[in-house]
């Protein structure tokens, strides 16, 4: 018998089939080449200044060989082992190394924000049931208003002229962090209000955790080239944190003898985590931007020094520049 | 500082390929949990509960293969990464119907696991490539069909189910086509 079973993974199949055949017959984007200032060592904040990193110049540097690239480390660099040079050019993008302090709060906040996301779409339909109770169809549409309203966001987010990642990110935050205290003190009976609250803070919890996700991805590649393995690495960040979130707030959950506030609560403790880390990624690169114009300075002064010294100590007769030219 | 003009991001060929590479990351995780009771019955599981294996090994298989999925990204032509994991999910999702025993849906699943990562990071590594500074609007379109798949393939699997014929050949013969 041939049912709707059949027909879907047929379906499927052929869809990816498809797709794989354009994928192929496609021809692939290069990597980031010169207009990406972190592809060639060069930070940027959001007013758009670019600051070239020390170590880092278009002969080596320090990342060919996974050592510090950043002038003047005090934390380790990551050593990743894909930025050996690479003749073809491909793996441009992958000799920087990028400091540790930066990479890991930003893996951690992938995780986090999965986490939360994850935690809120599985246990709502539960928790509602439970707490509200729901029929099963209801509930169901509850859960639906969740994504849908995840999925819209995420759409209008992408529809918005000169949206800046760290903007995106830090309206999420406050938008989903703000809905979710709401619904935990509504939940713990401190805030008496209509059954419509429950769909719109719903509504809006998963308006916004829908941009977290991508914008935590834009907002690191203003830290750092995004290679394959540290997209993999958010990727990891994120299936772990999808995994490990829904379980610990089931723990607690059950612990707590099944007060929904608890899910809520958890949702908001991996989205405020989410948010911290973010913090320390952000001052981490603060941070090493500021060592690296201090490093700059530091070479612009000893450069100005040599090429006023030299002429004098030469009499005058020959003026030699190499001191305050650009070395290429 | 370069516009980002949603005009010109919603022109580009490359986003709607990648928007589809993600909405099929969405079918596939969308699709597991309406599937279970009948697949439970047809592999002779006692229960759909049976199953809780299945729908765990691929997400830990999804994980396992995030890191070596990125390694590989930055050796090999990314569309050629993406075109692997989408020919590997086309093969292990075709060969769902044909199982009839729980170990070989555990073995289907480290392989749907898999590719998971092969789609969803090598798109990612695209976008950026593609979109550069304006990359996050290009991001939050694209994931945005993932989350429209999520809502789709629930309501696409009730209705293929209520409405779709019977016919054995007929399965077979989209089989041959599809592969």
């Amino acid at each position: 018998m041939f049912t709707g079973f059949d027909a879907t993974f047929v379906a499927c199949a052929v869809c990816y089939v498809l797709l794989a055949l354009v994928a192929s017959v496609a021809k692939t984007p290069p990597p980031e080449d010169g207009d990406d200032g972190a592809a060639r060592g060069i930070v940027g904040d959001e007013l758009g200044d670019e600051i070239p990193l020390p170590g880092n110049d278009e002969d080596g540097g320090g990342g060919a060989d996974g050592t510090d690239n950043r002038g003047a480390g005090d934390a380790s660099s990551s050593g990743d082992p894909s930025s050996s040079g690479d003749p073809s050019g491909r793996g441009d993008a992958s000799s920087t190394a990028v400091p540790l302090v930066v990479l890991v709060p930003m893996v951690a906040y992938m995780g986090l924000n999965v986490a939360g996301e994850v935690t809120f779409g599985s246990w709502i339909f539960t928790v509602a049931r439970a707490r509200e109770g729901l029929s099963v169809s209801t509930a169901a549409a509850l859960t639906s208003t969740f994504w849908a309203c995840f999925t819209a966001t995420r759409f209008a987010l992408g529809l918005i002229p000169d949206l800046r990642p760290l903007t995106a990110l830090a309206w999420s935050h406050v938008a989903a962090l703000s809905a979710l205290a709401t619904l935990a003190m509504y939940w713990s009976g401190s805030v008496d209000a209509s059954g419509w609250a429950l769909w719109l803070l719903t509504g809006s919890i998963g308006a916004g955790t829908a941009g977290l996700f991508p914008n935590g991805i834009a907002q690191g590649r203003r830290m750092f080239p995004l290679t394959g393995l540290r997209q993999a690495l958010f990727e990891l960040g994120a299936a772990t944190g999808a995994g490990a979130g829904p379980f610990l707030a089931a723990r607690w959950y059950a612990a707590s003898g099944e007060d929904a506030m608890t899910i809520a609560v958890s949702c908001a403790v991996f989205l405020a985590g989410g948010a911290v880390t973010l913090c320390f990624a952000l001052g981490a690169d603060a941070r090493l931007k500021r060592i690296a114009l201090d490093v700059l300075d530091d070479e612009d002064d000893d450069a100005t020094g040599a090429g006023i010294r030299r002429p004098l100590l030469d009499g005058g007769e020959e003026v030699d520049i190499e001191g305050v030219m650009p070395r290429r | 500082m370069p516009s980002s003009s949603p005009a010109r991001m919603l022109s580009n060929p490359y986003l709607y390929l990648y928007t589809f590479g993600s909405f099929s990351n969405g079918l596939f995780i969308s699709l597991r949990g309406p599937i279970i009771p009948e697949l439970a019955s047809r592999v002779g599981a006692a229960s759909p509960a049976s199953l809780g294996a299945y729908l765990g090994i691929g997400g830990v298989s999804g994980g396992i293969f995030a890191v070596p999925t990125g390694l590989l990204l930055d050796k090999a032509d990314p569309h050629a990464v993406f075109a692997a994991g989408c020919v590997l999910r086309a093969l292990s999702v075709g060969a769902m119907p044909l199982c009839t025993a729980i170990w070989q849906v555990n073995a289907l699943a480290v392989a749907q696991g898999a590719t998971l990562p092969m789609i969803g990071v090598s798109i990612r590594v695209c976008l950026v490539r593609v979109f550069h500074e304006r990359c996050a609007a290009a991001l939050n379109f694209t994931m945005g069909a993932f989350g429209l798949a999520s809502i789709v393939a629930p309501l696409a699997f009730a209705a293929l189910d209520a409405s779709m014929p019977s016919g054995k050949g007929k399965f077979i013969l989209i089989i041959v086509w599809a592969i």
